[in-house]
């Protein structure tokens, strides 16, 4: 009883997967195609917890579905053209490109149905979270803290990009206090003039 | 003549006070029934449930939405009785015992109402965006301890999941804000989802520091920590942690010191401008049980949760939880709005540098 299932939901989250990333790239509206990526985030999700990895079901809800998405989400309602039925959807590429997906496909299904050390049929029942914390804490403390200096620059050259893209002449005024607030300084109390959706993206980078 | 009417005002006022705390006590008394005499005589129900996942699931998700439903209704009428009190007037007084009925007109208004649909609107999202809000706050509900048995799924990562489940609102928020295709709702979704990602950086580090004390992120660890080493809230360095839950809630549930993605002044009223009947019906249950949820959360994380002496767990739980609910209904009928930039200077500059040093130091005073 428990083991069919699993095996429903298995197919169930799979088919949800698939279809919405399939959605994704077929949607003419881009805000829509952002929008499928949803439901495949979470299938995604769902497959973690059939797996009864519980740390990895929420960091893929918190991060896919919770920031990531909304980050695309942001980029792709400020592009001008959401919904341009002119645009091809193919281009030269897109035979080579089927080829590839479907030689990799194969060697993927090939790889894992004749490992050695298949993955476990059963979940796991230890307290996969704690190990998880302890390892980076302990055994990989230093490739961890590599691993976010690396994201730390990212986001300070985030800030440098966003904040050249700021001294526009129009905005000379504006761009003073801003590079004020930039430093962490107490800010004077002085309306700003730029609109909202840049203020929001200058605060996401 | 202007201070015998006051005085008749304020004895009226008084009157109505003592009425609400009447129907509050006996809303209480029965919530003790329910909790004292049922749980052990259903136990067969729930032994037969268990046996059952799918119908299991199906009977918690259908007893959390009505009881959802119901908790709102009363936090709506309760919301506006002490907006009244707050602002010297009586509020909702004529349907029902003290106006309580008044929510219950209300939503039937609401449901009987023309559902519009703006021509120019983005139909799929116009009209999955409230459901997409509305469902992830029936999800958080579903790791909150509302008493020793009242748990609907005591996951083992319960703090993480209510953190990720709650971050997928600000997907809704836009949806709405897109969807609707009007500045105004456009404006506030972006404010909605800005500050909402912002404030969850604090949010989080405060979260971190009890479970620093702790050393577990499920729910019954942090109620049997506090069972045994009295409530979270009585540790020093939790004390500004939980100020800064406070303030990081209030903002997540755009309440008024943070209510820009719905500033009526400035954005009529924000992502759920064009909304109305159901939809909008929707998007306000949703609010309320995130204010009930974000109260909640509070309690069971800095407050001991159900525990307390005498009465039954669910009791004390919901006392607690009002008592924090009032408090932020207090806030929110006393306090003015936040300009866009100081409510991103207030996240960014005080908070989330505070809420790392508060973390530090729990760490700290955790690991002596």
């Amino acid at each position: 009883m428990g083991q069919s299932l699993q095996s429903v939901a298995l197919m169930g989250l799979g088919a949800v997967v698939l279809l919405s990333g399939v959605l994704v790239v077929q949607s003419r509206n881009l805000v829509h195609a952002g929008y499928w990526l949803l439901p495949c985030f979470l299938g995604v999700a769902g497959l973690y917890g059939l797996l009864d990895a519980s740390f990895f079901f929420a960091v893929q809800i918190m991060l896919y579905a919770g920031a990531i998405l909304v980050l695309i989400l942001f980029a792709l309602m400020l592009t001008r053209d959401v919904m341009n039925p002119h645009i091809p959807q193919n281009n030269r590429w897109t035979i080579p490109a089927a080829v590839l997906c479907l030689v990799v496909g194969i060697l993927l299904v090939y790889s894992v149905g004749h490992s050695e050390n298949p993955s476990p049929s059963a979940p796991f029942h230890y307290d996969i979270t704690r190990q998880i914390g302890e390892a980076l804490i302990g055994k990989y403390v230093l490739p961890f803290e590599a691993a976010t200096l690396l994201l730390l620059a990212a986001l300070v050259g985030a800030v440098v990009l966003a904040r050249t893209d700021r001294n526009l002449p129009d905005t000379a005024q504006t761009a003073g206090i801003a590079s004020d607030q930039g430093l962490g300084m107490p800010s004077p109390v002085v309306e700003k003039s730029s609109s909202d959706p840049n203020e929001i993206r200058q605060e996401h980078p | 003549m202007s201070v015998a009417h006051s005085g008749s005002a304020d004895a009226r006022r008084s009157g109505q006070f003592v009425g609400v705390i009447f129907v509050f006590i006996v809303l209480l008394v029965i919530a003790a029934v329910i909790g004292h005499l049922t749980l052990p005589g259903l136990a067969p129900v729930w032994h037969f449930l268990g046996a059952h996942p799918i119908l299991n699931a199906l009977v918690k998700a259908v007893v959390y939405v009505s009881f959802i439903a119901l908790l709102v209704l009363f936090l709506i009428w309760w919301e506006r009785k002490f907006a009244g009190w707050l602002q010297a007037r009586l509020g909702p007084k004529h349907v029902g015992p003290q106006g309580m009925l008044q929510t219950l007109a209300d939503a039937l208004k609401l449901i009987t109402k023309e559902d519009i649909t703006p021509a120019v609107a983005d139909r799929p999202l116009f009209y999955l965006a409230p459901f997409v809000v509305f469902v992830p706050t029936v999800l958080t509900f579903m790791v909150l301890p509302l008493g020793p048995h009242w748990i609907a799924q005591d996951l083992n990562v319960a703090l993480l999941y209510v953190i990720a489940i709650s971050s997928m609102t600000a997907t809704g928020i836009m949806a709405a804000g897109w969807g609707s295709n009007n500045k105004y709702s456009l404006l506030g979704g972006v404010r909605a989802v800005a500050q909402l990602l912002s404030y969850e950086v604090p949010m989080v580090m405060a979260v971190l520091s009890v479970v620093t004390f702790v050393g577990g992120l499920s729910m019954r660890h942090i109620i049997d920590y506090q069972a045994q080493n009295g409530w979270l809230i009585l540790k020093w360095p939790l004390i500004p942690a939980f100020l800064i839950f406070l303030i990081a809630a209030l903002a997540e549930l755009n309440r008024t010191p943070f209510d820009l993605p719905e500033a009526e002044s400035e954005l009529v009223s924000g992502f759920h401008t064009e909304y109305s009947g159901m939809r909008f019906a929707f998007f306000f249950l949703a609010e309320f049980a995130n204010n009930f949820f974000s109260a909640g959360f509070a309690v069971a994380l800095f407050f001991g949760g159900y525990l307390g002496p005498i009465l039954p767990g669910i009791v004390w739980f919901i006392l607690k939880t009002f008592v924090l609910i009032t408090l932020m209904m207090w806030i929110r009928w006393t306090v003015p709005r936040l300009r866009i930039d100081q409510m991103m200077g207030l996240c960014w500059k005080l908070l989330v540098p505070l809420s790392l040093v508060v973390f530090i130091l729990a760490a700290a005073w955790a690991s002596r």
